[in-house]
């Protein structure tokens, strides 16, 4: 049990009041310049070293090196993100519509919860980048063997995450919800689903981080495109500068996704207050 | 909804812990007049709180009867007679005051918003939030998310108000306002109100009857019917009988010889 405790993210407290979008501007400059800074100054460093130390392009690419390669190859490379990115949207999709499927039928059923809920914990044990070869087996090079490890990846973060929201309900609110004759149903769509919003939200930042991995390993095991066989593909070519091309589009793909669930949270935050925005920190 | 009365006969609650059956409230009776203020007073783990859920139908004793209005208890849940005020004011953080005042209305009674809010507007109005009705639970004080439970309560025009210490966690100053808040509040509206606390002056100023509660499966220590005048304001305080009432009440409540 240990295991599932570690991976939940308990949302953080609210922040008070609303910023004027001006001063909020500003102040999310002045939050990003030092990382920014930081970032800018170790490629500076980068590119430095490996003209100082005369290491080989081969071994580790200069910054002006792939970032020319990103340019000459844009063609390529823009369709392998495009079909990485809907690997990991439809992934992440399917994989939310499961997570909470799963979290509301284990919260709404103690039976279902005394039969599944061991099995998924016990799950988890299970290396799942493993199953990606034995998912290409069954499923060939398609689209379908990406979603189904993407799916198995991610989703226990929502699900644990929207079990331990659905239950944070407020023991006083239950019993005024009883006191009225409210059913059990009523319970859980009008107080319990709501009030586990934060909590699913923390949930499903770690779930789009992982479906980025989810999707480069199914790609590593078998396919015909997308970054994570693009990466496979230059190591056997011993393109080095087409690799960290083609890493540094998946990384900025993983922190785009990221700031984009940062970003839906912040619109939701118009109707439910409660759900708390953190993504600059 | 016209003000209800109960009446409870033979109650007992036991709860199986550890496979052990504990005891809580054995062989209780209990009639509460309509209109009354009835208020259980007794220190922390005697039961009260568990008798006020039984006595509303919210809790099924393991034996005994209840009946509210002439009707068996778990009617009157099913008929909406309970207003209940928890302890804490579980207010949803996502709907301001005159949402939360109307969401026992949307849910319970099945209303639109709309249908709802005008009803919850003027339970606002008489707890003293009227200006506060578009404001978020994190941005009122304590005393006023208190009020908001309270007027959820009401805004269903329940025949009994159930309180379970609903200024407990509130500071002095706070509780003090409050009680005579409540205390004008439940002169407007009538209804028969069953208040639990652990405060004597509290129980003292606001009831027209004090039940006192034992540590010993809840046992009635004593029943006291508080002949100060109507309305009670804060010159009772210093009323002489006020303090003999307290004065009685506190040699039930004090431990026995472990000083």
């Amino acid at each position: 049990m240990a295991l599932a405790q570690d991976d939940v993210k308990k949302p953080a407290g609210r922040r008070p009041g609303g910023r004027r979008p001006g001063g909020a501007i500003r102040g999310w400059i002045r939050s990003v310049w030092p990382s920014l800074t930081v970032f800018v100054a170790g490629f500076v460093l980068w590119e430095l070293a490996v003209e100082v130390f005369g290491i080989s392009s081969f071994e580790l690419a200069k910054p002006s090196e792939f970032l020319a390669e990103m340019w000459r190859s844009r063609d390529m490379l823009w369709d392998a993100t495009w079909v990485t990115t809907q690997e990991i949207l439809y992934g992440f999709l399917l994989s939310f519509a499961v997570g909470v499927l799963l979290a509301v039928l284990i919260v709404r059923f103690s039976w279902l919860e005394r039969a599944l809920y061991p099995l998924i914990v016990l799950f988890q044990v299970v290396p799942k980048v493993a199953l990606a070869p034995i998912f290409i087996l069954w499923f060939g090079y398609g689209l379908a063997p990406k979603l189904l490890l993407i799916v198995v990846i991610t989703f226990f973060p929502i699900t644990l995450n929207m079990i331990v929201g659905l239950k944070a309900i407020d023991q006083d609110l239950l019993l005024l919800m009883r006191s009225v004759g409210s059913s059990r149903n009523q319970i859980l769509t009008r107080i319990q689903i709501p009030t586990s919003l934060p909590y699913l939200f923390a949930g499903m930042r770690i779930a789009i981080t992982l479906a980025v991995i989810g999707a480069v390993v199914a790609e590593f095991s078998g396919a015909e495109n997308g970054l994570g066989y693009l990466i496979q593909f230059a190591s056997t070519q011993l393109d080095t500068p087409l690799m960290f091309a083609a890493l540094t589009l998946v990384s900025l793909l993983g922190l785009i996704l990221y700031y984009a669930m940062s970003l839906l949270e912040f619109v939701l935050r118009r109707r439910f207050p409660h759900i708390t925005a953190d993504t600059t920190r | 909804m016209e003000s209800m009365g109960i009446s409870a006969q033979g109650i007992a609650m036991s709860f199986a812990r550890r496979e052990q059956e504990q005891t809580v409230l054995e062989n209780l009776d209990l009639d509460i007049t309509p209109g009354s203020f009835v208020t259980l007073l007794g220190p922390s783990g005697c039961g009260k709180s568990t008798l006020l859920k039984i006595l509303g139908g919210i809790l099924e004793p393991t034996e005994g009867t209840v009946r509210i209005g002439g009707q068996p208890a778990a009617d009157a849940v099913k008929g909406r007679f309970i207003g209940l005020v928890p302890q804490r004011p579980a207010l949803l953080p996502w709907k301001s005051a005159v949402q939360n005042a109307s969401m026992l209305r949307q849910i319970a009674a099945g209303e639109r918003a709309a249908d709802a809010a005008p009803a919850a507007r003027r339970a606002l109005e008489l707890v003293g939030l009227a200006a506060a009705e578009d404001k978020l639970p994190h941005e009122l004080s304590g005393g006023m998310a208190q009020r908001v439970s309270i007027a959820r309560a009401l805004a269903m025009d329940p025949a009994i108000l159930l309180m379970d210490e609903p200024f407990g966690a509130l500071d002095a100053i706070t509780r003090d306002e409050m009680n005579l808040k409540l205390a004008e509040i439940w002169a407007a509206t009538g209804k028969t109100v069953v208040f639990v606390t652990h405060s004597i002056s509290e129980a003292v100023f606001l009831s027209d009857t004090v039940h006192v509660m034992g540590l010993d499966r809840g046992r009635f220590l004593e029943t006291l019917d508080v002949a100060l005048p109507r309305p009670r304001t804060r010159e009772v305080l210093d009323d002489p009988v006020f303090t003999e009432y307290t004065g009685r009440l506190r040699g039930h409540l004090e431990p026995k010889a472990t000083v």
